[in-house]
């Protein structure tokens, strides 16, 4: 299980625009060397769906930015962007508990990076995806 | 600017309060004329998109963009399209369901093909691909200026309310 307090240590990813307005995307400065790096979210009230779960377009948004702020991490400074994203949504969402992400660069060629990653609540299982990022000019 | 369509939003729909839009200073597309009643918290608060029932039946949703939706780039970010497409995929999905039930995304696959940019219109005609007992197939082509800029295909799971 994890809580609140495992955020300790997470620092805010400062990005403007639409993801702003999504709210802060926090991540582990810390990444041990072939571990991949831990992302964190506070969903509140907003972030729902008229049934009271996490909304599936918050969830691709913050899979969105999880997979794609660690592929910009593999790409030298150079900007990538999604060509494709498949998600799958296991369980739902509630506000007011953390959501953790994490992805791992599955294959890097000259201009595409292929990719996975996951959100989860607590023990549970949220949000699983694949995806194709295409580093752009290459 | 809001015109009527503010005023014009019922207070249910599909049995669920409609959300207060958050964006409230667009005007109405042409050619639609009934904005759409949100009932999920998430969609009032990103975005207002409207819909228009056409001639042979189907509905087309359109989304109009602006610079609240920029991922700071001049694009507009993939997770509104995404929303957006799960949204009036949604919408459709809930045409297929039996009555006094409900369905929930399961899973859907996304492909961005050309960068949208704020001020663009997003409009889909999603389709029910297939229906089972359990399960409704829906996609959708979302185009702007009649140009393909984003795709997306979903899933969804038929449960009882």
């Amino acid at each position: 299980m994890t809580s609140h307090s495992d955020l300790v240590g997470f620092a805010p990813i400062t990005m403007g625009g639409f993801n702003a307005y999504l709210g802060t995307l926090l991540r582990d400065p810390a990444k041990a060397a072939g571990e991949a790096r831990r992302f964190a979210f506070l969903p509140e009230g907003k972030h729902l769906n008229g049934g009271g779960n996490l909304h599936g377009g918050f969830l691709m948004s913050i899979a969105d930015n999880v997979l794609g702020f660690t592929v910009h991490e593999a790409t030298e400074g150079k900007i990538a962007s999604t060509v494709t994203l498949n998600t799958d949504f296991l369980s739902g969402g509630v506000a007011g508990e953390p959501l953790w992400g994490r992805a791992a660069i599955a294959r890097k060629t000259r201009s595409l990076i292929f990719i996975a990653g996951d959100l989860s609540q607590g023990d549970k299982l949220v949000l699983t995806a694949t995806g194709i990022w295409k580093i752009l000019g290459a | 600017m809001s015109g009527d369509w503010l005023s014009a939003l019922p207070a249910t729909s599909h049995g669920l309060p409609v959300q207060r839009p958050a964006v409230t200073d667009i005007a109405a597309p042409a050619g639609y004329s009934e904005a759409m009643p949100l009932v999920d918290p998430f969609e009032a608060y990103c975005f207002q998109s409207f819909r228009r029932i056409n001639a042979d039946g189907s509905t087309t949703y359109a989304l109009p963009t602006d610079a609240r939706h920029d991922n700071s780039n001049s694009v507009v970010h993939g997770g509104l399209l995404m929303t957006f497409a799960d949204s009036a995929l949604a919408y459709c999905a809930w045409g297929g369901c039996p009555e006094n039930a409900w369905c929930v995304t399961v899973s859907q696959s996304s492909s961005f093909l050309k960068a949208v940019r704020p001020g663009d219109l997003v409009e889909v005609t999603p389709v029910i691909t297939r229906s089972t007992r359990s399960m409704i197939f829906t996609r959708g082509e979302f185009l702007v200026r009649g140009e393909a800029v984003f795709q997306a295909a979903s899933i969804w799971k038929v449960t009882g309310r």
